[in-house]
């Protein structure tokens, strides 16, 4: 009988399922593609306002740059059915952004944009301005650092005081990071502690992590401008091919 | 045709929707998640 009667569901219940197929897809595009379905439960504020007010808030959604494991989606919503979230008392590690998700769009061959699934993606990623066009960028790119990535500090600690300020190489060094060169990737300036909720403009901060010789014995000028009043331009413009 | 049978082929094609809904949508979402994310 019950055999019978899944038989008779058969074709209308696939008939179904192509129908079924478009809402889906639309459930997913909201999920996915929407900031708002992530802003019913991520209440920051600050990080939500400073998004909307920035490029990237017309032209990106959250999941363009969050990735997150499987398990941190089944994390979140049973930490959000069973726990009252008080932020930053719960947080318990910094959002999920890979190194290399710059790349994506402001670098002429990325290594992978495929997770860019906003309103801005295919070919109109190709009309931003690439930043290796740039002298400073492109120069700054093509050397090697044995300073740790920005999120190697931990933000929820006391960490955060050492960054961007002049004091021993070892003191600077997070524990147990073992100093290996690597090439200089955008998040060394433009993701380090400063840059908090959304804003990505390098900032001195970012330029002495490195150029920590300057700081210990700036010149008047320098003290009274930064690195960045004088440099900028270089940073900006184009260089003619 | 009785009416049992219509509302029985109403509630197949309302569990067919749901399925495919359902499938397409996660598939989507493992698409996404999988590939940058990682299951762990």
């Amino acid at each position: 009988m019950v055999k019978k009667l899944l038989w008779a569901m058969l074709p209308v219940g696939f008939v179904g399922m192509i129908i079924g197929t478009y809402p889906g897809y639309k459930a997913y595009e909201y999920m996915w593609k929407d900031a708002k379905f992530c802003m019913t439960c991520h209440q920051h504020d600050y990080a939500s306002l400073s998004w909307q007010a920035s490029i990237h808030g017309r032209l990106t959604t959250c999941h363009d740059c969050h990735h997150q494991p499987l398990k941190q989606y089944v994390e979140e919503m049973f930490v959000l059915l069973t726990q009252k979230d008080i932020y930053p008392m719960t947080m318990k590690h910094l959002p999920y952004v890979t190194k290399d998700l710059c790349e994506s769009c402001h670098v002429t061959h990325p290594h992978d944009v495929s997770s860019i699934s906003g309103p801005f993606e295919g070919e109109k990623l190709e009309s931003i301005p690439k930043i290796e066009n740039t002298r400073l960028h492109a120069l700054h790119l093509s050397k090697d650092t044995t300073e740790p990535l920005p999120k190697a500090f931990n933000l929820l600690k006391e960490d955060v005081s050492k960054f961007g300020k002049f004091q021993e190489k070892s003191k600077l060094k997070p524990h147990n990071a073992k100093a290996q060169e690597r090439k200089i990737v955008c998040v060394d300036c433009h993701g380090g502690i400063p840059n908090r909720a959304h804003n990505f403009s390098a900032t001195d901060a970012s330029c002495i992590h490195c150029h920590e010789k300057i700081a210990e014995h700036p010149t008047p000028l320098q003290e009274k401008f930064g690195c960045r009043n004088c440099h900028f331009t270089e940073f900006l413009v184009e260089q003619p091919k | 045709m009785s009416v049992k049978w219509i509302l029985f082929q109403v509630f197949s094609l309302l569990v067919g929707i749901g399925i495919g809904a359902a499938l397409i949508f996660h598939v989507m979402f493992l698409y996404r998640v999988l590939p940058h994310g990682g299951l762990w």
